[in-house]
């Protein structure tokens, strides 16, 4: 904690935080969460913290993240004249942070703190996560980076919304494929006209 | 489901139709996003350009903002050689942009044009300073450079190099001065405030400030002294300096020179043509047309002038 | 009575049937662009701006009034119904917003989000229409340190904001605002964190990071747990309006949402993010139901509706009064005024009092008739749930590239929306906020900027930062904030 005090440049919005809250972390109990506020769908089984659900990992990239922040705060040139603090000085405290809060959310995971929303736990033993469907979405999320240069924004678009749509369970593939068209190439349009290039409609014939 | 298919396709080629029926458009990239001062200085012109009859034959405009436009320049450097339609949008904050990133590609890669617009720098200060000439300025200055605390906009920009030229012409060590970065219309509610002593910023945007009393300007960065404005302008009092936001086009890399002399003629037609007239006044941007070679030796000189600067202000090495 | 009769031959503009046609067309399309992601008020007023030259300066004013308060009823129906805001302001509005249309509560969110902007939005332009030259004045008394200390109580408000896992909270709050570092620092000129990457000199875009954590996380994270979803949520399961309770508990988050909203947005650094922040935070005080805090308060939807619109009506006291623009939208309305070839500022008043009440009076007309157009809608945006899940969701995304791809045509924004999705999405599986990290992403960077702007005119000396009345009085409700309610929790366990 005593990293957090000294890396901050203001105390009191850092220091005494993490430090009060932490005393008996590991202990605390989670009732709810507000980021994913995932309903009242199947409130049955709660509260049980299994012993596989330990993901220490998760606080790993934080403490990654923060190191490259503090690496990176130390590689600021700081030869301008400026008065007061440097350019550095919030990314020393943001990187030091993040790898205080980085360690704690291992020692909590280690030490059994849920990191499931309680509401949730029951679902996720009744249906574990689609990988199918997952990887589907996170393809239509990805492949823009692939295609949208030589594609176009209008097919690129098209084929997004296919792979998404199917993602959710959609079999129809030339029905949606004909949709995610009429969709993007209405949207390409309308931007066009407004005076907002998405870009040619078909780069590859320029 | 055949019907989906058939709406699709209709949409897709009434899209492509409407843009391929456009004869040879001209192609503009905005390096800036919409909005800006760089999208209104392309979006006017060419407005002003078609009102006034000189080049009908449609504009297609790109936005890709980001790093002072040096984003923009490389994009437009990459997909426009050969295109005698393809424009640029450019000006000061791009030359100090393309400096400081160390960027691969200048604006030695393309085919200047014409400078068209100019806004001049003022120094304003709050109404009960006592700062009232542009003496008293670098007198203060040299005094305590940091105690002067001076507003401007972001740090390299022309306020900064202008403070820092000013500090020069003061004797006062250039990496002591305070330059205070702001953007919007903030630094005219931290000058009117009394919470910086000075500031530098666009003549136009001090001006309905000062003829309400809340601030006062001291001095302009111009040739000449501005219409209505009782102020001097720096050269005038002594101090060598000129600096302004000027803004201009660019063509191709591989510009023709048909392609070259063409865009020249049309340029020095909107320049007196009364479409151009009204859009100058409607912005209140100055008429700063330069063209050609002209033009080519200007941005050699502000190239120059830019990287001393920004050396002196220590943002380059 | 000065006022009311300028006032009254305002409405005489502002009910011309022309001008009501301009109004309503401003109305809708300013809903419209406050649903999509990244396309927001200030980017098409800029683009009308050569459009609108043709017609009568009054009618295009009218019209960007109407878009202006279009888009906040826009962002809070996708923050509701699909927790995919799309304006920053719209973001505390999802919180419990969306898990009221989870409960089958979307109608009474949406109807008491609509209301609360009408309460507020009249409320803030009655404050605009006879305080405004007064609260002016506070641009001019407020300074860089009254302002960090402004946001240093948003910062502690955003603790409340973090639930109970104030680590999982702080994490998210620290990822935004080292995202927010990246960039040129505007005091030196230096690269921050750029890993050598031109695109990311000016930082990373908000909508980008908005879209990212929120559609594109959401849609990943549903995607993969259907089996856990009901196939189709009844949207009025809870009834379809508001309940004699619902009215009881939202009106006093009405007006004390506008109560926050006006003062603050009319700051030249006020914006109208912070007023939902601490809107939020106060309801969450004062709530009378604190265990559905996290579970879909109402109140936590009246309150930031209500401040968003006020601060947005706060937003044209500085434009109006000074010519001072405080943000992208009144920076681009000011751009219009010029093209007009009028100055905005204490002339104006006189010089051109029937375009500038005429536009005051369409303030109020627009707010009656974005009510008339959003009440009645409440029922069929509900039903937009009803649209098969697989169609939503590729709406959903398609939009969201619209906005990123739209605006900046950047292969970059691309890659940081898949990379900034993924995390969306693992932070919903380990059940850390998301909001927070928007928070620091918009606080982190002004706060800096303030603290550092303070210590440059103070040349150095810390003290300035308790220097005046204001700063010491934010600070110490701050410290508020943020101890008392531990105080009271450690005395009442002793």
């Amino acid at each position: 904690m005593v990293g957090v005090a000294e890396g901050s440049r203001h105390p009191q919005l850092i220091g005494t935080t993490v430090n009060r809250r932490c005393a008996g972390l590991g202990r605390q109990r989670f009732t709810h969460c507000e980021g994913y506020p995932m309903t009242e769908i199947n409130p049955t089984v709660a509260g049980r913290v299994s012993t596989a659900n330990r993901p220490w990992w998760v606080g790993l990239p934080i403490i990654v993240m923060g190191a490259i922040w503090l690496y990176g705060g130390g590689s600021i040139r700081a030869t301008t004249g400026f008065i007061g603090i440097g350019p550095a000085a919030i990314v020393d405290t943001v990187g030091a942070a993040l790898v205080v809060l980085g360690i704690l959310l291992v020692i909590q995971a280690l030490r059994g703190v849920p990191f499931t929303p309680e509401d949730e736990e029951g679902a996720n033993a009744a249906a574990p996560p689609s990988r199918k469907a997952f990887c589907l979405a996170l393809g239509g999320i990805v492949l823009p980076l692939g295609t949208i240069q030589w594609l176009g924004f209008p097919l690129t678009a098209m084929l997004v919304f296919t792979l998404v749509t199917h993602a959710f369970g959609s079999r129809r593939t030339v029905l949606d494929l004909a949709i995610g068209l009429a969709l993007s190439s209405f949207s390409w349009y309308g931007f066009s006209k407004l005076g907002i290039g998405l870009g040619h409609f078909l780069p590859l014939i320029g | 489901m055949r019907r989906f298919l058939i709406a699709g396709g209709l949409v897709a080629t009434l899209a492509m139709m409407s843009s391929a029926a456009l004869a040879d458009p001209a192609k503009v990239m905005i390096p800036a996003n919409p909005g800006g001062g760089w999208d209104g200085a392309g979006r006017q012109t060419m407005a002003a350009l078609e009102q006034a009859g000189i080049f009908t034959e449609g504009v297609s405009f790109t936005n890709k903002g980001g790093a002072a436009g040096t984003i923009g320049l490389a994009e437009f450097v990459r997909t426009a050689k050969g295109d005698d339609n393809a424009l640029l949008v450019t000006g000061v904050i791009m030359v100090g942009g393309i400096i400081s990133n160390n960027t691969p590609v200048s604006l030695k890669d393309t085919t200047p044009l014409a400078r068209l617009t100019n806004e001049y720098n003022a120094i304003a200060v709050p109404a009960d300073s006592p700062i009232k000439t542009p003496q008293d300025f670098l007198a203060a200055l040299k005094a305590d450079p940091g105690a002067l605390s001076v507003g401007g906009g972001s740090a390299g920009g022309a306020d900064h190099v202008m403070l820092a030229q000013l500090a020069k012409a003061a004797g006062a060590p250039v990496d002591k001065i305070n330059f205070v970065s702001f953007s919007g219309g903030e630094i005219l509610a931290a000058l009117g405030g009394g919470k910086i002593k000075a500031a530098i910023s666009g003549a136009s945007e001090f001006r309905p400030f000062a003829e309400t009393g809340r601030i006062r300007i001291i001095a302009v960065s111009g040739p000449n002294r501005l219409e209505g404005l009782d102020a001097p302008t720096l050269t005038e009092s002594g101090i060598p300096i000129e600096m302004g936001n000027w803004r201009g086009f660019v063509g191709g890399p591989d510009m023709t020179d048909a392609g070259r002399t063409a865009w020249l003629e049309r340029f020095e037609k909107l320049h007196t043509a009364d479409a151009w007239k009204e859009t100058l006044k409607a912005q209140g941007w100055e008429d700063a047309y330069l063209a050609g070679d002209d033009f080519v030796k200007f941005i050699d000189a502000e190239n120059e002038k830019w990287s001393a600067s920004l050396k002196e202000v220590g943002i380059l090495n | 009575m000065d006022i009311l009769d300028q006032l009254i031959s305002g409405f005489s503009v502002a009910l011309q049937p022309i001008n009501l046609f301009w109004a309503l067309i401003g109305c809708a399309l300013g809903t419209a662009v406050g649903v999509l992601p990244g396309i927001g008020p200030a980017l098409t007023i800029a683009l009308l701006l050569p459009v609108t030259a043709q017609i009568a300066p009054e009618s295009a004013f009218i019209m960007f009034a109407g878009i202006l308060y279009g888009a906040l009823y826009g962002g809070s129906t996708t923050s509701i119904l699909l927790n995919t805001p799309g304006e920053s302001g719209s973001v505390m509005t999802a919180i419990e917003g969306n898990l009221m249309a989870r409960k089958g509560r979307g109608a009474a969110a949406l109807a008491t989000a609509a209301i609360g902007s009408f309460v507020a939005g009249t409320i803030g332009t009655a404050a605009l229409t006879f305080l405004a030259p007064a609260i002016a004045e506070l641009a001019f008394i407020f300074g860089p340190e009254d302002y960090f200390a402004l946001m240093i109580l948003s910062f502690t408000s955003v603790a409340v904001v973090m639930g109970r896992s104030r680590v999982r909270g702080f994490t998210s709050l620290f990822f935004g605002l080292a995202l927010g570092t990246i960039g040129i620092d505007t005091q030196t000129g230096q690269a921050r964190m750029v890993f050598g990457s031109l695109e990311l000199l000016d930082g990373i875009q908000f909508t980008v990071v908005l879209v990212s954590l929120f559609a594109i996380g959401e849609t990943l994270y549903v995607a993969s747990r259907q089996a856990a979803v009901p196939k189709v949520i009844n949207p009025l399961s809870g009834g379809t309006w508001m309940t004699r309770d619902d009215w009881k508990r939202s009106w006093k988050p009405w007006l004390r949402g506008s109560l926050i909203g006006f003062p603050i947005g009319s700051l030249p650094a006020g914006g109208t993010e912070v007023p939902t922040f601490l809107s939020y935070t106060l309801e969450r005080r004062l709530t009378k139901h604190p265990e559905e805090f996290g579970k879909g308060a109402i109140e936590g939807v009246a309150g930031p509706e209500a401040a968003n619109n006020a601060a947005a009506a706060g937003i044209l006291v500085p434009l109006l009064t000074l010519g001072l623009p405080s943000t992208a939208t009144a920076a681009v309305l000011l751009a219009a005024f010029q093209n007009y070839g009028l100055q905005p500022g204490p002339m104006l008043f006189t010089t051109n009092p029937t375009l500038l009440w005429g536009m005051i009076a369409s303030l109020y007309v627009g707010n009656v008739i974005l009510l008339i157009l959003n009440l009645p809608l409440v029922g069929l945006w509900v039903r937009l749930l009803m649209i098969p899940r697989p169609y939503i969701y590729g709406g959903i995304v398609m939009f969201a590239m619209v906005g990123v791809w739209g605006i900046s045509t950047s292969w970059i924004d691309l890659l940081l929306v898949a990379g900034l999705g993924l995390i969306g999405y693992l932070a919903r599986v380990y059940s850390f906020p998301v909001a927070p990290a928007l928070i620091g992403l918009i606080l982190g960077p002004q706060a800096e900027i303030q603290l550092r702007r303070a210590l440059a005119v103070s040349q150095g000396d810390w003290s300035v930062l308790v220097g005046t009345p204001i700063a010491i009085t934010l600070l110490v409700l701050a410290a508020a904030t943020f101890l008392l309610p531990m105080l009271i929790r450690r005395l009442s366990r002793i």
